[in-house]
């Protein structure tokens, strides 16, 4: 009995002109994003191969202890085509480092999860909203009350007959979109990406479910297409529009942060200001204590060099520098210290405005699947934070790193100076900073929860309304 | 007749709860809009006297935009510091943005009016016009009426103009009371300037309202069915709200050769690396003292031509992009609406590309190639400026009434023709 009402749905669905229209709109948009996608991949690619090699060649010619440093541990991350599909949040909207410079477009950039979250869920809402009301309408729910068929299985024939026209759909275009790209502009896909490919084609055909879902218990409360509509698209205002925009906002409301100017100036007096009087004053002391004089800057070069031509001068100035590269090493880390505890306390603050946010969004089917969408591209807050800690571990190898090339320097050359070339050619480069599949999914279950309650509830809407409903 | 049509109209507004629908749900949204939108311009201005130059300083930070209220726009990367250092001109510092840091509005558009109007309030004309005369027809009441000996522009005035009011009347009442709310209950003030402003904002948000619910109607005439008319007036509206535009903005980018700032920032960088270390390697070798300042000059003025040079070109290259947008965007009605809204709302990405050369030429003027020990005080507008709002206000006014006044020809000749 399911199954002819679905096999009869489906049939009506085919046979009708005006969806196949509607369908080959947006196989065609489906293809031009492809297209785009693809495109900007190429662009980025060449763009970071651009980057990578100028840096390599900058560090190979240009590098030496005093500004380097930064330009080692910056991130520079390899385009892949998920990224070129769901654009999500960039690492660089994450840290504050060199390459956090990005342009605002007046226009935000749209990718595959517009398509998928705004696009078909709009064409799941047109497809489902009459799925009731037209039989209301033309008076076949009569009839078809009228004999001895079961309430819930009539709705679930219904409700597979229309989804599955909109499932086949989906699921032609999104692999005909991947081939495209594998074939037409050999796109590399990893192992993990084809997972995460397939992952989010099972997430996206249970949001446009749900969307379904959504259209036919609106359907069944209305009386008449137009009003079922009406309401399935202030509905979907509502869950797309107004509940994730104005979330952030509330939340920013309720958890206030300071400007984030006075943490930068804050920051900027320890992390400089005080720095440097504290270098100052400890190096004053220990000149005194190991009897080294202090050079004129203006004739510092010079002055060094006679001071160096006693021997017995040569093994307590290399001793000074030593303690004092040890002790400017210390202050530094002391300072950054007090610097990453005030970020931290402003961070831990933001951390709980941004959870407040994504509880509130929650609340929006629309953000669930984002999320998802986010977060399993490796794109999302969580994966992004995961990033950052990686990217702060490997900073602190840098800094290792560069202490040891120096000491070296210095072991070589009493005269050496931060500013003297260093070969920094062999620093430890980061390679793996991508999550796993299992981190990714674990980042997503509360989505995924929440997507099952609203399956649930919609369902139930369903069933109870249709199963209550008088035929007179 | 005309009475009798008109009272009907409004009767079955009222009936069906269309005014009263729309009326609320644009009460929650304006009033939601506008006082996040404050608060969002509070924080702007907490940040702003924190960081602000003091007198001898040569960066400048932009004062916040009170219109920004009403339209964001590129207001987060207009309103901040601007610095010369080795990232290059007027480049963002993430800090110094003085927007919340709140990660999310990375991926959300800004709740402002701009965007209500352009997202909301044009999908709400789509749902009041769709079925106008489709449904007559259905019904088989447009027969009926053409039985009658009635005005076909008479008939269509009514439905067209009493149901656009349904639409607008609110929008404009509620707005306009929020606006008044502000100034009278908030630090907010604006000067002849930005009123004049607002109005110029507030007619283009109504010609681009009237817009869509002109579309909608005509597509009402033209199909007998009614859900063939809705499908058709989504299409249109998906299309002319999130896919033109959008497109618009790749395929500019594709043309002009894009230009990013994160790659001039980069270039920047890493000219000053080489710079420094060049001068370094000079100063090691040179042991006359007198030299050092000479040597540290030559670096410098180096860095800087060549910063220039990247800071030409990346000016050039943005300028052609923004004409590309300009133009492009204007396949769609989203593309008079709004750029030309922040162009008048001060802040489009034209005022920012605006303030960066600005900036430049000032830094030229003061600090390169000699710091000067009077520094001349930055300003932000010149009267050029007003020319360029109104001109701008001017040409969409003017294309958006040539638009209307098309497709009210067209929707009196098609219906003349469809009647029946």
């Amino acid at each position: 009995m399911v199954f002819h009402l679905a096999k009869n749905e489906l049939l009506k669905s085919m046979n009708s002109k005006k969806q196949l229209y509607l369908f080959s709109i947006i196989f065609v948009l489906f293809i031009l994003f492809t297209v785009l996608a693809n495109l900007n991949l190429l662009e980025k690619t060449s763009s970071y191969n651009e980057v990578y090699d100028s840096r390599e060649n900058n560090i190979a010619n240009f590098s030496h202890a005093n500004r380097t440093r930064g330009y080692l541990s910056a991130l520079i991350k390899k385009p892949r085509l998920i990224n070129s599909y769901f654009t999500g949040f960039s690492i660089q909207a994450l840290t504050t480092d060199i390459f956090n410079k990005s342009e605002k477009q007046i226009f935000k950039s749209i990718d595959f999860s517009f398509l998928f979250a705004i696009v078909f869920s709009l064409l799941a809402l047109i497809l489902s909203h009459d799925t009731i009301t037209s039989e209301k309408q033309n008076g076949a729910l009569k009839h078809v009350t009228s004999y001895n068929v079961s309430r819930p299985k009539y709705l679930l024939g219904i409700f597979l007959g229309g989804f599955l026209y909109l499932f086949v759909f989906f699921s032609i275009s999104y692999f005909f979109s991947i081939f495209i790209s594998v074939v037409f502009f050999q796109a590399l896909i990893n192992e993990q990406d084809f997972y995460v490919f397939l992952l989010i084609y099972g997430i996206s055909v249970i949001y446009l479910g749900i969307v379904f879902l959504m259209g036919m218990s609106i359907s069944t409360f209305c009386k008449t297409n137009k009003s079922s509509i009406i309401i399935s698209c202030f509905a979907w205002i509502f869950l797309v529009i107004i509940i994730p925009n104005t979330a952030p906002q509330i939340a920013e409301r309720a958890i206030k942060l300071p400007p984030a100017a006075k943490l930068y100036s804050e920051a900027y007096k320890i992390k400089e200001t005080d720095r440097d009087r504290l270098i100052n004053e400890q190096l004053t002391r220990l000149r005194k204590k190991m009897q080294i004089p202090d050079f004129n800057a203006e004739n510092f070069i010079n002055e060094r060099k006679n001071f160096l031509l006693n021997k017995n001068n040569q093994a307590r100035y290399y001793e000074f520098r030593k303690q004092a590269e040890d002790l400017v090493y210390k202050i530094n880390n002391k300072q950054k210290a007090k610097v990453i505890k005030l970020e931290d306390a402003f961070m831990n603050k933001l951390k709980k405005q941004e959870n407040l946010t994504a509880s509130i969004s929650s609340l929006s089917l629309y953000f669930n699947f984002l999320n998802s969408l986010y977060e399993l591209s490796n794109v999302g807050l969580k994966t992004g934070y995961y990033e950052i800690e990686k990217h702060d571990r490997h900073a602190k190898k840098i800094g290792v790193y560069m202490k040891e090339k120096e000491f070296s320097a210095l072991g070589e050359n009493l005269l050496y100076d931060h500013n003297m070339p260093i070969d920094l050619s062999d620093y430890p480069r980061l390679k793996n900073y991508e999550s796993s599949i299992s981190f990714r999914l674990e980042a997503i279950k509360l989505n995924l929860f929440i997507m099952f309650v609203y399956i649930v509830v919609f369902s139930l809407i369903c069933f109870i309304k249709f199963k209550n409903y008088d035929v007179r | 007749m005309l009475k009798t049509l008109i009272l009907k109209e409004i009767r079955s507004n009222l009936v069906t709860g269309k005014i009263l629908l729309i009326s609320l749900i644009l009460l929650i949204l304006i009033s939601l809009s506008l006082y996040l939108m404050y608060e969002s311009y509070k924080l702007q201005v907490e940040n702003y006297n924190i960081i602000k130059p003091k007198a001898k300083d040569t960066y400048i930070v932009k004062p916040p935009n009170p219109l920004s209220i009403f339209g964001f726009g590129m207001e987060e990367y207009i309103s901040r510091k601007y610095k010369d250092d080795f990232e290059g001109v007027g480049i963002p510092d993430a800090v110094t943005v003085q927007k919340s840091l709140n990660r999310f509005n990375h991926i959300l558009p800004e709740l402002d009016l701009l965007n209500i109007v352009k997202i909301v309030l044009s999908l709400m004309a789509i749902f009041l016009a769709f079925d106008l005369i489709s449904h007559d027809r259905e019904t088989g009441s447009l027969k009926i009426l053409n039985s009658y000996s009635f005005k076909i522009s008479k008939f269509l005035h009514t439905k067209i103009f009493v149901n656009l009011a349904c639409l607008l009347i609110p929008f404009a009442l509620i707005t306009i009371i929020g606006i008044l709310f502000l100034i009278f209950y908030t630090n907010l003030s604006f000067d002849l300037n930005d009123y004049i402003r607002i109005c110029f904002f507030l007619i283009l948000s109504l010609l681009y309202i009237s817009l869509f619910f002109l579309v909608a109607f005509l597509i009402s005439i033209l199909f007998r069915n009614s859900s063939l008319c809705l499908i058709l007036g989504l299409l249109f509206w998906a299309s002319s709200v999130f896919i033109i535009p959008n497109f618009a903005v790749i395929g500019s980018r594709y043309i002009s050769g894009d230009y990013y700032a994160d790659k001039y920032s980069l270039a920047n960088w890493e000219n000053f690396i080489k710079y420094r270390f060049l001068e370094e390697q000079e100063q090691l070798k040179n042991q006359n003292t007198k030299n050092e300042l000479i040597i540290r000059n030559k670096y410098v003025s180096k860095w800087h031509n060549a910063s220039s040079r990247q800071f030409n070109a990346y000016i050039k290259k943005q300028q052609k992009l923004l004409t590309f947008i300009n133009i492009f965007t204007r396949l769609s009605p989203v593309g008079f609406y709004v750029l030309p809204s922040t162009i008048i709302l001060g802040t489009s990405p034209f005022d920012d590309l605006h303030i960066k050369v600005k900036y430049a030429n000032y830094l030229n003027q003061n600090v390169f190639p000699n710091k000067k020990k009077q520094i001349s005080e930055f300003e932000y507008f010149d009267k050029k400026d007003l020319v360029n709002i109104f001109s701008s206000f001017a040409l969409n006014f003017i294309c958006m009434l040539i638009l209307i006044v098309g497709l009210l020809f067209l929707i009196y000749n098609r219906f003349r023709k469809n009647r029946y």
